[in-house]
């Protein structure tokens, strides 16, 4: 009751005119960095940080709070209308956003990833709320083995649930191993694979990567379609137009609600973060029916991940307020703002700032509210976007691609990389290799791999460790069912099938 | 024998590049430090390349008793080529010039716009790349070897 009584008080804190007016212009400019592919989250609220130098401390914080919300909201956007992600969490909604876009129902695409970036954001604050502290010190229980197995968890998943063919999916994520390994070694400091390189030393930078291997691989495929127009609604677009119909709705919210829960543990847990949750939320609703087949469209697709990543962005709070531990880059950016103001994240922060910390709780809630609404009254005008004919969008997205991979990396480094891997993703299109769990594997696995050896390095080389904690057993055996589910299922159909023909004779 | 399409060219080729980080990666590293007891930098993405070769392999036999060809055209070479023309010409006249070439020559010799058109599609991009990329978030894009040569001796 204590920790409700304290959000109202935040609340009262919030709610001034002007404060109320600094989370508005914080959501929209949210909304148009985060919307801007290449720029996403971590670097929006970076270039925006200094506009809160001209308000006072506490509207500064709001301020910080809804630039974070809302450049989580915006990266949906180019996702949904252009298949090009304006983030790494932005990357599984390309999967089921773009293809409902091109049925014809931008609007709803865009309304289901607002709406259940929503329900998943208010439901991380909900549980930020009232259970804060408690998910704090659960995720410091993790350690490496905990979260080595719980990273090749992840990976299985989506290696094997994404794609038709188990092979293919599963070459693809171990290729994003193979190009994450490239740059310095993350415990030594050694450079390895970058044949002598200067720039390879540094890595591949991830996100002219995807916008390469996501964005400018569509430009090329675009090519082949360039002349049939996507299907548009015939009336003009309105709000109400865009609005989701009642089974939309009932298909949305059980993967947002569900996925929202399981975003706010992963946001939790130190280094995760959005894009992690988002991937997990895809790959659990795999696991669930779904009226359309995912990848095709569906509603839940959008609802899973959009809701997944949100939530981490609300659970990543927890540690940052109470431990003062950002879970994610973007966390460490609001890190740096909040000790600009003089607030210092910790175990003491709610008893020594009170005003300051459920402030800034109370306006993550109104943030989202300000950002859903926000987004929603520019859906009709975002969907033109789709109206422009694919000819004419060739040249744009280009010019974005290229654009948006220098912003990034500051380099034309960045750039070449994006043209190759924009290659790479094209043939990786005709041989029937699926990119996003290369996308994902590339961004797990040197959380994974530092933990590992981290691992193996306190138990003295020993496998031991990784079945010495009741978590790290029960992810391995997790990731033992998701890899023998396909053996599984084909058995059970075995057995099931003489018996349906015998029941239907 | 089938002829080896995309569909095998493009896993052999991930293969090769495997075999490659392999004997890189153990040449330089090694696989365990049996003195201290823990994985050495070559570890994981060892094991990761065997993994992905034998996969790989399998894949190439396996999908050889398939049917089905990947299709190409001739135009989605060309925007790769575009690409590339891109990236050169930075280096010649700067980004944001060779952006703005690439665009009104693409839209009048590959899709033959009208002239008007391609004027308002050019004025958009520039007023996005401008206003947001340029003078909103003071991103300085490279100027290219002409442009320093001139202003910058």
């Amino acid at each position: 009751m204590d920790n409700l009584q304290n959000l109202l008080m935040g609340f009262a804190t919030v709610f001034t005119l002007e404060r109320l007016a600094v989370c508005g212009l914080g959501a929209i400019l949210g909304l148009i960095v985060g919307a801007m592919p290449g720029i996403g989250s971590l670097a929006g609220c970076a270039l925006l940080l200094p506009l809160t130098y001209k308000f006072e401390p506490t509207a500064a914080i709001i301020m910080l709070g809804a630039l974070y919300y809302s450049n989580m909201y915006g990266g949906a956007f180019s996702a949904i209308l252009l298949n090009v992600p304006g983030d790494s969490p932005a990357v599984m909604t390309t999967l089921d956003g773009y293809p409902m876009a091109k049925k014809g129902q931008p609007g709803q695409a865009l309304l289901t990833a607002n709406v259940s970036s929503c329900i998943g954001g208010i439901l991380g604050m909900i549980i930020l709320t009232f259970m804060g502290p408690m998910l704090a010190n659960f995720g410091l229980k993790f350690g490496p083995a905990e979260m080595t197995t719980l990273m090749i968890m992840a990976m299985t998943s989506i290696g094997w649930l994404l794609g038709d063919d188990p092979l293919r999916g599963t070459i693809s994520t171990l290729i994003g191993f193979v190009l994450a390994s490239i740059g310095m070694d993350t415990l030594t400091g050694a450079p390895r694979y970058n044949f002598g390189s200067l720039h390879l030393m540094g890595g591949i930078p991830f996100v002219p990567f995807v916008i390469g291997a996501v964005g400018f691989s569509q430009v090329i495929s675009l090519m082949m379609e360039r002349y049939n127009g996507v299907e548009m609604p015939k009336d003009k677009l309105t709000i109400r137009g865009s609005l989701l119909n009642r089974s939309q709705i009932k298909r949305l919210l059980p993967p947002a609600i569900r996925s929202g829960i399981a975003g706010t543990f992963i946001g939790v847990l130190p280094g995760s973060g959005a894009t992690a949750a988002s991937f997990l939320g895809y790959a659990m609703q795999k696991g669930f029916k779904n009226k359309e087949p995912l990848g095709s469209g569906a509603v839940e697709g959008i609802a899973a991940c959009e809701a997944a990543n949100n939530a981490a962005a609300a659970g990543s709070f927890a540690p940052l307020l109470a431990l003062g531990i950002p879970g994610s880059g973007t966390g460490a950016v609001l890190l740096g703002g909040l000790m600009m103001w003089g607030l210092n994240p910790g175990p003491l922060l709610f008893t020594n700032n009170p005003e300051f910390a459920w402030g800034l709780i109370a306006s993550l809630f109104i943030a989202n509210i300000v950002a859903l609404l926000i987004a929603m009254s520019i859906i009709p005008n975002l969907v033109k976007i789709l109206a422009v004919p694919v000819k004419y969008m060739i040249p744009i997205i280009t010019t974005i691609c290229f654009v948006g991979a220098y912003a990034t990396s500051q380099s034309m480094y960045g750039v070449i990389v994006m043209v190759l891997s924009g290659i790479a993703g094209f043939f990786f299109k005709k041989a029937d290799l699926p990119v996003a769990p290369m996308l994902l594997t590339f961004v797990l696995s040197p959380i994974f791999e530092q933990n590992m050896r981290r691992a193996f390095i306190s138990s003295g080389g020993s496998l031991d460790i990784f079945v010495g904690s009741p978590l790290s057993t029960a992810f391995l055996v997790i990731t033992l069912l998701l890899v023998c589910s396909p053996a599984i299922k084909a058995a059970v159909k075995k057995i099931r099938g003489p018996k349906a023909a015998q029941t239907k004779e | 024998m089938k002829k080896l399409g995309t569909r095998q060219i493009v896993p052999l080729i991930i293969a090769a590049i495997c075999t490659v980080f392999l004997i890189t990666g153990l040449n330089k590293f090694g696989f365990w430090n049996a003195k201290k007891l823990s994985p050495t930098p070559a570890f994981v993405p060892s094991i990761i390349c065997v993994l992905l070769i034998a996969i790989c392999l399998i894949t190439v036999i396996t999908s050889l008793k398939k049917e089905g060809k990947a299709k190409y055209s001739k135009d989605e070479f060309l925007i790769i080529l575009a690409g590339a023309a891109v990236v050169g010409c930075t280096y010649l006249i700067g980004m944001l010039p060779a952006l703005g070439l690439f665009v009104i020559l693409w839209l009048r010799l590959v899709e033959h716009t009208p002239w008007k058109t391609v004027l308002i599609i050019f004025a958009i991009i520039a007023a996005l790349v401008i206003g947001v990329f340029v003078l909103w978030l003071g991103v300085r894009f490279p100027t290219g070897l002409i442009y320093n040569a001139i202003f910058n001796q």
